[in-house]
């Protein structure tokens, strides 16, 4: 029993490092780089949509919690806004990238697109559940699908990015 | 041997097994729990708590970000002509403030109690605060002040701001306040209605002044009755009636005659009258802003 513990704290000290880390982007994202000239750039949604494209769908949901949960403290929609839309994201992409070939850089392209469409469809609906007056129409085409482009665009280094830390920093198969 | 990166193709277990749906359901039920809780403010102080030990990192980042645009334009946008634009703009502001100010003292000359009213005008009580996080969350308009409830701030006070040389003008009214910050929801976002009127014409036309951004502009001005008609350049001011008309912004308390903008189009098609505005201050680059606590 006793040789687990120093494994147990391994695990602890990593995951308060990837909850630190999506605090970090968390930042990032409201406060240092909100915007690319009008629009805005989900770096969390990518950072956790590219991990799930990479680690499957558990690691997928801790990056999820610890994502989403950072965004719903710095931002301005409830607690729990941002948390529920990024697991229904995870859960989708998790589903669709598993019998797929998870090297193909359509692939993260593909999911990228469909996942920041699918979180700004979630989150706008959150927002006309708390009588927001949301002009859908417009906002699809003013917020959603070019948030979705910038996200995509930007969704390729990032995993490049990932995938070169996930193979440098992971000797061992682990969550 | 078996490589780290070798590891998603080897997985053998299914995605969604009866386990990792009960736990996926609970966590959704959790979040769902939380927005609920959220909603009905049990939750503010917590997250007045954790905003008030991040408060100093985010404003480092956002006034960072700010200094780095403003850097990267004076590199790039020719630093002398900026400079004398920068001039010229404030010699224009403050005649447009002289010009709203002598434009709405003509409407009330002779009338002594309306002289008093103008008198006051511009004599807000306020309290400067600065931009802890200019928030796209899901393409709402929204800045975080640093200062809250422990300063007094209340919702729906009305929040001014000056961007170069521009007058003080409004850019949105306190949504929501927590301790030691306050979400301002800015006059751009579709959520914002404020009453507003033209300065300067005898008989002021009233209207709305509606968020647009979500629609791809700014601001317009709207319900305007085709009896008084508007005229490109003429500038906005507050009415100051949003609570009266009971508007969708939260208990708005906007204090009458603050600018707001000038008009730049006209639609007079149908049976009202709308304006496209051009707020003079753009509420994405202001890093300054005073919340307007009262009037003197």
């Amino acid at each position: 029993m006793g040789d687990y513990r120093p494994k147990i704290e391994q695990r602890i000290a990593r995951q308060i490092l990837r909850a630190l880390m999506l605090l970090s982007l968390a930042l990032v994202q409201t406060a240092l780089a909100p915007t690319f000239w009008r629009f805005r750039a989900d770096w969390v949604l990518i950072a956790v949509i590219g991990w799930t494209v990479l680690r499957g769908l558990i690691p997928g949901v801790r990056w999820a919690i610890y994502g989403g949960l950072s965004l719903d403290l710095l931002g301005v929609m409830p607690i729990g806004s941002h948390l529920l839309a990024m697991l229904i994201c995870v859960i989708g992409v998790a589903i669709v990238v598993e019998p797929l070939d998870r090297e193909q850089p359509l692939l993260v392209i593909g999911v990228t697109l469909a996942a920041s469409v699918l979180y700004g469809g979630i989150l706008s609906l959150l927002l006309f559940s708390q009588g927001f007056p949301l002009p859908w129409r417009h906002y699809t085409l003013v917020e959603i699908f070019p948030t979705a482009i910038i996200n995509t665009i930007l969704a390729i280094p990032t995993f490049a990015l990932l995938r070169r830390l996930y193979k440098r920093g992971q000797p061992t198969v682990e969550a | 041997m078996r490589t780290t990166f070798d590891a998603p193709n080897e997985r053998r277990s299914p995605t969604l097994s009866r386990r990792r749906v009960t736990l996926l359901l609970l966590l959704i039920a959790i979040a769902l729990g939380l927005i609920i809780l959220d909603e009905q403010g049990h939750l503010d102080g917590a997250k007045g708590q954790i905003q008030a030990v991040l408060q100093p990192i985010e404003q480092t980042l956002t006034q960072t970000r700010i200094t780095i645009g403003e850097t990267i334009g004076s590199v790039t946008g020719q630093g002398t002509m900026q400079r004398r634009i920068d001039e010229l703009e404030r010699e224009i502001a403050t005649l447009r403030e002289d010009n709203i100010r002598l434009k709405t003292y003509q409407n009330k000359i002779g009338l002594l109690e309306q002289e008093l009213q103008i008198r006051q005008t511009y004599s807000w009580q306020t309290l400067s605060a600065t931009v802890v996080q200019g928030s796209t969350d899901n393409g709402r308009r929204i800045i975080r002040i640093s200062k809250g409830n422990v300063d007094g701030i209340e919702a729906g006070m009305a929040v001014v701001s000056k961007e170069g040389g521009s007058p003080a003008a409004l850019i949105g009214v306190v949504d929501r306040v927590y301790a030691q910050t306050a979400d301002v929801l800015l006059i751009t976002d579709y959520g914002s209605t404020i009453s507003a009127r033209t300065a300067g014409t005898e008989t002021p036309a009233e209207g709305l002044i509606a968020g647009q951004w979500q629609l791809g502009s700014r601001i317009k001005l709207t319900d305007v009755s085709r009896d008084i008609p508007l005229e490109v350049g003429q500038y906005i001011i507050t009415a100051g009636l949003s609570k009266a008309l009971a508007t969708d912004t939260p208990i708005a308390q906007v204090p009458p005659d603050v600018p707001i903008g000038t008009i730049i189009s006209v639609d007079q098609t149908g049976h009202s009258q709308t304006a496209e505005v051009q707020p003079f201050v753009d509420p994405d680059r202001v890093r300054n802003i005073w919340v307007i606590t009262g009037q003197k």
